[in-house]
């Protein structure tokens, strides 16, 4: 190295770098049924914020290597920025959220904006990743080895982003079968033995009756058992499912709105749910109903209860994670 | 809505009773002969207003925001 000036910047473990952080950041982005991002302008700044995120992180160790150490400084800056696209994607869904029929709630939309930023953070580490990579090997194997190098951490850098991506889906904690919607008490509506709500008007009762969908959610797992608890998590079960299949609700329709609510008498984690569906199709009810995330908010509120423990052993409830 | 639903109030009664059994004191109370007149007044109030018909079991109905 001659002294005095710095070694040059290698630009080809930075275009590695990009290409492969932008690729991590691709393959998350994905529309599904939540509906969101929903139009082509959403894809772009989504995108383009990948894009920046890539470039922040495969000019990182370059740029550490090169003695720039301003540039890499810029990497702190970027988390600032990725932390305001989180504020922004909680204000625009909460503005949304205001003016909905089913609300997605505060805990769902959290983890909504932060599975965006997060997914910024995961296109940063693997350029970050790759690039290393890519310039160590370059020093002592040459151009060749120093790409092949680049393109296996990519692979196993991106695969574990995608892995990192999503948590589960309720699915994978709770069992879900259909139950029977029935009124006790003159008006208490019930799915089999839970109580959902008090519902006033005779034409309304009938309605259910005729045209609701009774859903009974048993855990399948302790942390199955813990989400259910959280209220957030159900308001999420009910955005989901009348998102999937649609609710045949309205403004002036109250009593028809779905929800979810616990089975309190037993108190064993299992709950109720029940919507008047427009496509009236109980098995796409159930699918919603599984393939609601489990909120990432909702995951820390574990139950011990000895009774609880026996229950669990009785029905081969699996530890909790 | 936005977060838990607090407390809510009284938004109007729909009843079969009396007046001298049942008084509004926040509430205005709607006096009907029958059950068909109760449904019909409650619908109506519901449909309107966007409130809840909740049925007390002794022929008074409370009609409550949601």
């Amino acid at each position: 190295m001659s002294s005095g000036s710095s070694p040059p910047i290698h630009w080809i473990p930075i275009g590695l770098g990009i290409a492969a952080g932008f690729l991590a950041r691709l393959l998350a982005l994905r529309s599904d049924y939540r509906h969101y991002p929903g139009y082509p302008a959403g894809y772009v700044s989504h995108v383009t914020l990948g894009f920046l995120s890539a470039v922040i992180g495969a000019v990182f160790f370059p740029a550490l290597a090169a003695k720039e150490y301003t540039a890499a400084t810029f990497l702190v800056l970027a988390a600032t920025n990725f932390t305001g696209v989180r504020k922004v994607e909680v204000s625009k869904l909460q503005a949304l959220d205001s003016f909905t029929l089913v609300q997605r709630g505060a805990g769902y939309i959290q983890g909504i904006a932060q599975a965006f930023e997060e997914r910024n953070y995961i296109a940063m580490g693997v350029a970050v990743l790759t690039s290393i990579a890519a310039q160590v090997v370059d020093m002592y194997f040459g151009h060749l080895w120093g790409a092949a190098a680049a393109v296996a951490v990519a692979a196993v850098a991106i695969t574990l982003g995608l892995v990192l991506k999503s948590g589960p889906n309720l699915g994978n904690e709770v069992d879900a079968r259909i139950g029977k919607l029935h009124f006790e008490k003159g008006s208490l509506l019930y799915v089999d033995d839970v109580m959902l709500m008090e519902v006033g008007l005779p034409k309304a009762r009938k309605r259910w009756l005729d045209e609701g969908v009774g859903v009974i959610i048993i855990p399948k797992t302790r942390r199955g058992a813990a989400v259910l608890w959280d209220l957030s998590q159900r308001q999420a079960i009910a955005q989901s499912v009348s998102s999937i299949v649609g609710t045949r609700s309205d403004i002036g329709y109250p009593e028809r709105t779905p929800l979810c609510r616990m089975d309190l008498p037993t108190g064993h984690g299992s709950a109720g749910f029940a919507i008047i569906p427009v496509a009236r199709d109980p098995s796409r009810v159930l699918e919603a109903v599984r393939r609601t995330p489990v909120l990432e908010n909702a995951k820390t509120h574990a139950v011990h209860d000895p009774a609880l423990e026996s229950w669990e052993d009785e029905h081969h409830i699996e530890e909790g994670r | 809505m936005s977060g838990i639903p607090t407390t809510r109030s009284v938004f109007a009664i729909v009843t079969l009773k009396s007046p001298q059994e049942v008084q509004g004191g926040m509430a205005p109370v709607f006096y009907v002969k029958n059950q068909e007149e109760q449904e019909h007044i409650a619908m109506w109030i519901s449909r309107i207003t966007s409130v809840a018909v909740h049925d007390l079991q002794d022929g008074t109905w409370l009609l409550m925001p949601i």
